[in-house]
């Protein structure tokens, strides 16, 4: 039974973290209107960053995440300005969404090598206050950090929520989203929205990337980006346009994955748990090629 | 009006040019070359596939010329998914698996010769294709891609736990049969000349380059092709002028994965040795950046954007150390301001796929192809004429 | 002459909350002229979308004797249903000849892979005579390998409606043809439309703007306003029709001989 509790408790901590991720995806997608694949290289930029504050030039964990968020946000404000722009201007909608993707593939690369080249390819200790320690609760043994991203996640979506709904920038986002011509007219600017998303974005990417990199046996290190990308299939099950979707979807996957790597036969193979969301995927989008819940654009048939 | 008038005098077929001339124009038309370029591109090809290693034993030009051919294969399938017809796939990977592992079984442990694991690799991984492409081609956009992406990890899954074919995430030494009838390729004797194992897969990769480029050029001359393009130009007008949006797209995706499949095959034999952690998310990116930045729906983008992305690490590996700004890939974290070499290339992918989104989309083909115009117009001493458009 | 080629039945169409189409019937003769009237919005274009099978509504559209509700497009057009689009879907990185080979392919059916060895050869053949010989139907020949996106509005619109006439369809939808003309370059293009309605002897679907261009080449006309059909009937019977009038004006008709519809003719 507490081996039960214990991985349902890492689960839904797994799960937070697909669920700041796809957060991340989500909300970008609804601030530039294609889909792109930065949160990957926000992941990492990130935690590296936090890194280099809080360890090295020696600020507060908390202050130095701040620091983080700032840095990478003005880093998407100005791709935002200088490249997406840029293509949206002189693509059609088609065109344009594959160049942005491409775009941030490139830039994917980019990080990479400049997180290398920065910090080195060994993986670092981010030095969070939490470490190793675990608390009992109810005679079962739970690490700190579970506890910890859950709680921070926690914050997170409040923020969100909050954000979405009672802010004018958020409501102002979810219009544009929902039917963008309606929204133009009504006066609503995509450009006074832009920062905010960003903010979001790369505010969940990075919270996101410090957690990851506080995983015990993980660390800081340069593939994290990659491992961003596992919450993808999080991020279509909960339909990419839903932000309380993409929520309960990494919830589910993590919670499930953790089952798995707990729980799976041996005969089931080596990497069945990593394997088990895009499977899960799979399933998903061929009963629903539009995802679990479905969005609101219609299409004539 | 005049209009109603028209009914009585439109009833006449203009004169059509005599049909003999009218059947010799189509003739010229369905012929195997039209342009020069073609034609002659395709005998320098063929011509530099079997002469340049016969002449040649440096060994990292051969390599070079191998890894460049391997990814010109792949790639060119994949530009036939693409770049023709406009889907977006992360999964050539998965298919140059399969095509490897086909080899290794075919090719290694059963020892038959060449033409019968290439075969092999390319039905393995059409059929892989076929069965594929059901799935992939429901979705659209963004679920498109996360779906091409997730067939990485699937794959990596079935061959990490089949390893008795594989060795599981260790790999597997494969030696492959490299006879063609009587003459082994692999140690090639011309007379009194002992060529090298690769001088000839030099000569059987590029041979299979050609080859790869001379079907995907006929495909694109076929009705297949020019629907292919179609749905790419316009999904709906292509669908009301009657393209059957799933055959044409699976078959894009068949050929695709079939020449994949013969990518992997031939990746086996440069090193003898593979892995299937080798065909993982990088070597997607990897070959999405060859097709993007050689020149998407393009017959040289391919080989030209694998030329230059394969040349990348090899030439930043010579000279790290000596330019100021990169170092070796073995040199001490710490040692001064400087780019691991093998970073580097990360970069110059990284910001080459940029600048070409940017500012030139079609690609390095037509960089090239716009530089050569200009060369031939100031050699020949042409003005540019503008051309009438109607 | 009266053998009804196209019959529609009861048609409604909704997407969204809104209804595009409601409970529309009419029939469509063989060899008719026929056309479809009505102020932006009425449904003209959902109708057609519904008949090429890009939309799905409830009811029953038949061609002869082919059921057409519930095919995908590709398989109407395969039954033998042409439409050109009011905003061009032409292939524009392709030539004149391209596209139009693009539909050449339907009759004979089959598609081919590789162009270059028996049967194969003589099918490409084939569909590249035919392709020509629609070319020469529309004045098109000597364009045939100019890319389509050099060409001036005029001549893209000849194309469009040579690759919708390419498919050698038994009824061809015409969207707005001569929508952005003026009256030369409609003469043109209506002198094309009837040459490839008799030669390739066609019925015709035409969806238009221009009272006056109805008037002369239509044999009967479908009047549509918000989704409904307002009248049906020969050119002077709908003209006269007072809910057609009032719908494109909203005020009541007088006894003047020039009736006051919009025509979108430029001197």
């Amino acid at each position: 039974m507490t081996t039960f509790i214990q991985l349902t408790a890492s689960g839904i901590a797994m799960g937070c973290l697909y669920a700041l991720v796809s957060l991340s995806f989500v909300v970008l997608v609804k601030a530039t209107g294609h889909f792109n694949l930065l949160p990957g290289s926000f992941v990492l930029l990130g935690a590296y960053l936090t890194y280099q504050a809080n360890a090295v030039f020696g600020f507060n964990f908390f202050i130095a995440i701040t620091f983080a968020i700032v840095v990478v946000t003005i880093l998407g404000v100005l791709i935002q300005r200088f490249i997406f722009d840029r293509i949206d201007r002189r693509a059609t909608q088609a065109a344009a969404g594959l160049a942005v993707l491409l775009v941030t593939i490139g830039l994917l690369s980019i990080s990479q090598a400049v997180t290398v080249t920065t910090w080195g390819a060994d993986a670092l200790n981010l030095g969070d206050p939490w470490g190793l320690k675990t608390v009992r609760v109810g005679g079962v043994a739970l690490t700190q950090r579970d506890l910890w991203v859950i709680a921070i996640t926690v914050v997170v979506l409040v923020i969100f929520w909050l954000v979405m709904q009672r802010t004018r920038v958020g409501v102002a986002m979810r219009a544009l989203a929902t039917d963008m011509e309606a929204a133009l007219i009504q006066g609503i600017s995509p450009r006074k929205v832009a920062p905010v998303a960003w903010v979001m974005s790369a505010g969940a990417a990075v919270i996101a990337g410090v957690m990851l990199s506080t995983e015990a046996g993980g660390g800081l290190r340069p593939t994290l980006d990659v491992v961003a990308f596992t919450a993808l299939p999080a991020l279509i099950l909960g339909g990419i346009r839903s932000l309380p979707g993409c929520v309960a979807g990494g919830l589910v996957l993590g919670v499930v994955q953790m089952y798995a790597l707990g729980y799976a036969p041996t005969s089931f193979g080596q990497s069945f748990a990593a394997t088990l969301p895009w499977i899960i995927l799979i399933v998903i989008l061929m009963l629903r090629p539009n995802g679990l819940i479905a969005t609101r654009d219609f299409r004539r048939a | 009006m005049t209009i109603k008038t028209l009914h009585t005098v439109q009833r006449t077929v203009p004169a059509t040019p005599a049909a003999s001339g009218r059947q010799r124009t189509i003739k010229r038309e369905t012929a195997l070359f039209q342009s020069p370029v073609t034609r002659y591109g395709a005998v320098a090809l063929t011509f530099a596939a079997i002469v340049i290693p016969l002449i040649t034993n440096d060994p990292f030009v051969l390599a070079l010329g191998i890894t460049v051919g391997i990814f010109s294969i792949g790639a060119v399938g994949l530009n036939v998914l693409n770049g023709y017809s406009g889907q977006i796939s992360l999964a050539q990977p998965f298919f140059l698996a399969v095509g490897a592992f086909t080899a290794v079984g075919i090719g290694g442990v059963l020892q038959l010769p060449l033409p019968v694991w290439i075969l092999a690799s390319a039905v393995a991984g059409g059929l892989a294709g076929f069965v594929v492409a059901p799935f992939a081609l429901r979705l659209r956009g963004v679920y498109q891609i996360v779906l091409s992406l997730g067939l990485i990890y699937i794959g990596y899954y079935i061959f990490v736990n089949w390893k008795s074919l594989t060795g599981g995430n260790v790999g597997t030494r494969a030696s492959l049969n490299m006879h063609l009838g009587p003459i082994d390729l692999g140690a090639l004797s011309l007379g009194n000349m002992l060529y090298s194992y690769q001088q000839g897969l030099f000569m059987v990769v590029w041979v299979l380059v050609a080859a790869s480029m001379f079907l995907v050029h006929r495909i694109l001359k076929s009705s297949t092709g020019r629907s292919m393009v179609a749905l790419r130009d316009s999904d709906l007008a292509a669908r009301v002028a009657g393209v059957n949006s799933f055959r044409t797209l699976s078959s894009a995706f068949i050929i695709s994965s079939a020449l994949g499949g013969v990518a992997g095959a031939l990746y086996v034999t440069q090193l003898r040795y593979v892995s299937i952690e080798q065909f993982n998310l990088v070597m997607a990116l990897q070959f999405v950046i060859i097709v993007t930045v050689g020149g998407l729906g393009t017959a040289w983008g391919p080989v030209i954007g694998s030329l230059v992305i394969c040349s990348i690490p090899l030439l930043a590996g010579r000279v790290a150390g000596v330019l100021p700004f990169l170092k070796t890939d073995s040199a001490a974290p710490n040692s001064g301001f400087g780019i691991p070499a093998g970073q580097f290339s990360i970069l110059v992918y990284g910001l080459l796929l940029i600048l070409v989104l940017l500012f030139e989309p079609k690609g390095l083909v037509n960089i090239f192809s716009q530089l050569g115009t200009k060369i031939r117009d100031v050699v020949c001493g042409n003005r540019r004429r503008t051309t009438t458009t109607e | 002459m009266t053998e009804t080629l196209l019959s529609v039945e009861d048609i409604t169409l909704r997407f969204g909350g809104v209804t595009a189409l409601d409970s529309v019937s009419f029939e469509v003769h063989r060899r008719e002229f026929f056309a479809i009237i009505g102020p932006n919005g009425a449904g003209k274009t959902s109708l057609f979308n519904c008949l090429s099978g890009m939309a799905r509504p409830t009811g029953s559209i038949t061609l002869s004797n082919s059921q057409l509700v519930g095919q995908r497009p590709d398989q109407i057009a395969r039954l033998g249903v042409g439409r050109t689009f009011q905003n061009l879907g032409l292939f524009l990185t392709m030539s004149v000849l391209e596209n139009v080979l693009v539909s050449s392919h339907i009759r004979p059916p089959a598609p081919t892979v590789a162009g270059w060895w028996g049967r194969s050869k003589r099918v490409e053949f084939a569909a590249r005579e035919h392709a020509y010989q629609i070319l020469d139907l529309v004045g098109l020949a000597d364009f045939a390998h100019a890319p389509v996106s050099s060409l001036p509005y005029g001549t893209r619109k000849r194309v469009e409606l040579a690759k919708a006439a390419a498919s050698n369809p038994r009824l061809l939808l015409l969207d707005e043809p001569v929508a952005g003309m003026n009256t030369e370059e409609t003469e043109e293009l209506i002198a094309h439309v009837y040459r490839l309605k008799y030669q390739l002897d066609l019925t015709l679907v035409l969806i238009e703007h221009d009272i006056h261009l109805i008037m002369d080449v239509a044999d009967r006309v479908l009047a549509l306003d918000f989704g409904n059909v307002i009248g049906l009937g020969t050119p002077e019977e709908i003209q006269t029709n007072p809910r057609v009038i009032e719908a494109y004006l909203g005020i009541e008709h007088g006894a003047a001989a020039e009736p006051a519809l919009p025509t979108k003719r430029r001197a």
